[in-house]
């Protein structure tokens, strides 16, 4: 079976974050794209932190800076690629923030929901890739 | 996100509903110092209707938790939903706010 494959381009703005959280629970929608209420939870967050990363680290907030996504969907795995156009994940070997600390959840978070993050310097930018195996509880 | 606000015996209760994210922060930060402001340090954050938080809006969370507790209150958070509670056990925030399964039973605690 041939992967599903989506591929957009957003604007750095956080007003997307309302298109974006409305991505998953549409596809689960699709005919032959079964996700799981789990599932769909779990793939919005992920999708929505690592955007926040990009727009606030990458970008430093630069609104005139893209984000480009891609989804993957295969029978067992989702993967996410978002590409940004800037300095990449801000201290992603830290993943762990103090639990009074006001920031610095976003990566611990997509650590513990995803199987794998990758992160690597493209010309473009930085490609955060998230692999997700949907069905795991 | 909407924010409803009822204040009765010291204590002000907020009602979240929808999505406490990046996008909609200072909506939250708004709302919430507008009931600090009046000397309400006693709160309960109703998440029975939030759908959504991602790691930004725990942030503003733990702001107003600080806040409160520097005036001797407390932020106590009730009726959370599986998703979001999930949210809340893997940054281990389950372990710095008190956590009800309604409005109630937080109020009682304060008492």
């Amino acid at each position: 079976m041939r992967p599903l494959e989506f591929f957009f381009e957003l604007g750095s703005d956080i007003r997307h974050l309302r298109f974006l959280r409305q991505i998953f629970p549409a596809l689960a929608g699709l005919r032959g794209i079964v996700l799981s209420r789990s599932d769909i939870a779990r793939l919005t967050l992920l999708l929505v932190e690592a955007f926040n990363n990009a727009h606030f680290h990458a970008h430093a907030k630069n609104k005139l800076k893209k984000v480009r996504i891609g989804i993957v969907f295969t029978p067992r795995t989702i993967t996410l690629t978002l590409t940004d156009q800037g300095m990449g994940i801000l201290n992603r070997k830290k993943g762990k923030a103090p639990v009074w600390a006001s920031s610095g959840r976003g990566l611990k978070l997509m650590k513990a929901l995803a199987e794998k993050i990758s992160f690597r310097k493209t010309a473009e930018g930085h490609t955060l890739r998230i692999r997700y195996r949907h069905g795991k509880r | 996100m909407e924010i409803t606000t009822k204040k009765s015996g010291g204590v002000a209760v907020l009602q979240i509903s929808g999505s406490l994210d990046a996008s909609n922060l200072a909506a939250f930060k708004k709302t919430t110092q507008s009931v600090v402001s009046e000397k309400f340090f006693k709160l309960i954050l109703d998440c029975s209707k939030l759908e959504f938080v991602d790691s930004m809006g725990l942030g503003v969370m733990i702001s107003l938790l600080r806040r409160v507790r520097g005036e001797k209150g407390d932020l106590k958070v009730t009726g959370l939903s599986k998703d979001v509670r999930q949210v809340f056990e893997i940054t281990r925030l389950h372990r710095l706010f008190e956590i009800f399964p309604d409005v109630e039973a937080a109020r009682k605690s304060f008492l």
